[in-house]
């Protein structure tokens, strides 16, 4: 039987902001007004300097980014990617956020084709009709 | 925590069984590991007036542990905690007994490992729900939930930024495999391992082999933490604590956010707990290194300046890390190769080394007085110990 793949939790308020965008296809990441930085992923507050004066910016529909780290997995251990295998997981610095980074599969794209600072464009998976995810594929 | 040096000592060390299924409860074998820690110490259990645990609800509390030694505790805390949790709790007893609150104080570790709740599998969603650590949501839907997967991150951009290889990987992995040979309670014991071995495993994830990965196990293991003055009393050599210390990085998912994501626990933990020993790395004779996979191993040579950035790999080739070496490390095989326990079984050999408990094998580091541990937790967290005899 298919297990269905993990969905990310609606519950989450700090978070809503972050997958309602995403259900529209847009980007939009928490930014901290006091140390002037991109957050990810939502908190209650920056992670960066603990400040909770933090607002959603909108990054738009058009993402860009650079490879910074990765991994491939071979053998799945959550439920739903075992067909999946091997897949790989990107860390990208989104060229339009200062460079925060966003953790996402990089689809599209042979494992033995991926490189540390490969140019990647963001695409979006609608998951569930409710739930849609962010993901990269090379540029 | 402030200059302690040699105010307060391990005195006694103990563990259960090891097995792949024990068949025993963690209370169990808790009771077993801390009988024999007690047992070593030459100590009534009505002396431990504190017990100290950590788990992954997967243990028992110290309170069962104390009805059942026979004692009744003035203080108990279990904790939620990972690696580096085993010196975090050292420190606290350390803390208690400064401030009067205890006298002598029992520290636990006990896990069904293997039978039971694995740590490897990652357990972060059951069907398509989320739960866990605010941030699991933007991991585990990706396929992101295992150890090996999130540490993998932090390896590849390791390797990217100083050059280290698989190979490097494999060394440490063959040569802990080494040291599990002198040791018959290890689990790889008369299973030695060779480095085309290492490399001919596929990978399970990127760039981690099936080798790369620490050995789930079942076991406990206790630690026993007094002062100087009691542990005078005691039947075995104290192991005297020169320094302790703990810190921790950015939580969880945060981590992967950060300008440099190599910044880990260890990276604040190293310059303090050298300071506080007022000793250098190079002075450390035999240390026991979180190892849960062999790149952690690696990465901390650097991040507590062991060897220079980038140098981890060809010291660790060179063999450095053996007995003989400049650091010889983990030296019952480490949780690599003996067992994982979650990191207090390498504590418990770094005290019998220093202790000399081997004198006269080859598993003894010869005349080794002055030995450090370190925990790696998440990899955000650490905690790190520098002992002598």
């Amino acid at each position: 039987m298919d297990l269905e793949k993990p969905l990310p939790s609606l519950q989450d308020a700090d978070a809503l902001q972050f997958w309602q965008a995403a259900k529209e296809h847009r980007l939009a990441l928490q930014w901290c007004s006091t140390c002037k930085s991109f957050l990810y992923p939502p908190g209650p507050a920056c992670a960066l300097c603990g400040a909770i004066d933090i607002v959603y910016k909108d990054i738009g529909r058009e993402v860009t980014g650079s490879l910074y780290s990765y991994i491939i997995t071979h053998r799945a251990f959550v439920p739903g990617f075992a067909t999946n295998v091997p897949y790989v997981v990107a860390l990208a610095e989104i060229n339009e956020a200062c460079n925060m980074k966003l953790l996402a599969n990089l689809i599209n794209c042979a494992p033995e084709k991926v490189r540390i600072g490969m140019q990647l464009r963001m695409v979006w998976e609608d998951r569930t009709p409710e739930v849609t995810l962010p993901q990269w594929e090379p540029l | 925590m402030g200059k302690i040096h040699g105010r307060y000592a391990i005195v006694g060390v103990g563990m259960s069984p090891r097995s792949t299924n024990s068949g025993k409860t963690p209370l169990r074998m808790a009771l077993e590991a801390s009988r024999a820690a007690l047992a070593e110490a030459g100590m009534h259990p009505t002396e431990v007036d504190c017990i100290l645990s950590y788990h992954e609800n997967d243990s028992c509390s110290g309170h069962w542990l104390a009805t059942y030694l026979g004692t009744r505790a003035s203080y108990y805390n279990d904790i939620y905690g990972g690696g580096g949790s085993t010196e975090v709790l050292i420190a606290e007893a350390i803390g208690l007994i400064e401030a009067g609150i205890a006298k002598t104080c029992l520290l636990f570790r006990s896990m069904n490992g293997r039978s039971g709740k694995r740590m490897g599998g990652g357990q972060t969603s059951r069907g398509n729900k989320v739960y866990g650590s605010p941030g699991a949501g933007f991991l585990v839907p990706y396929g992101v939930s295992t150890p090996g997967e999130r540490y993998g991150f932090l390896a590849v951009r390791h390797m990217h930024e100083t050059g280290l290889t698989q190979r490097d990987m494999g060394t440490v992995a063959v040569t802990l495999n080494e040291n599990a040979q002198r040791n018959p309670a290890a689990r790889f014991y008369g299973r030695p391992l060779t480095l085309e071995r290492y490399l001919e495993e596929p990978y399970i994830s990127f760039p981690f082999r099936k080798f790369d990965y620490c050995v789930e196990t079942d076991e406990a293991n206790a630690i026993i933490v007094t002062s100087a003055e009691r542990a005078r009393n005691c039947k075995t050599r104290p192991v005297y604590i020169k320094a302790i210390t703990a810190h921790n990085a950015t939580r969880h998912a945060h981590q992967y956010a950060l300008p440099d994501i190599l910044e880990v626990g260890g990276c604040f933990a190293a310059p303090r707990i050298f300071q506080d020993a007022e000793v250098s790395p190079s002075d450390i004779q035999v240390a026991a290194i979180y190892d849960c996979f062999t790149w952690v191993v690696l990465y901390q040579l650097e991040v507590y300046g062991f060897v220079k950035r980038g140098e981890a790999g060809a010291f660790a080739a060179s063999g450095q890390l053996k007995i003989g070496g400049k650091l010889p490390i983990n030296t019952a095989g480490g949780m690599l190769t003996e067992g994982y326990t979650h990191g207090m079984n390498n504590v418990i050999e770094l005290v019998r080394q220093v202790r000399h408990d081997y004198e006269g094998a080859s598993r003894q580091v010869p005349g080794c007085e002055l030995g450090m541990s370190t925990g790696w937790g998440g990899p955000t967290s650490a905690g790190a110990m520098i002992v002598h005899n």
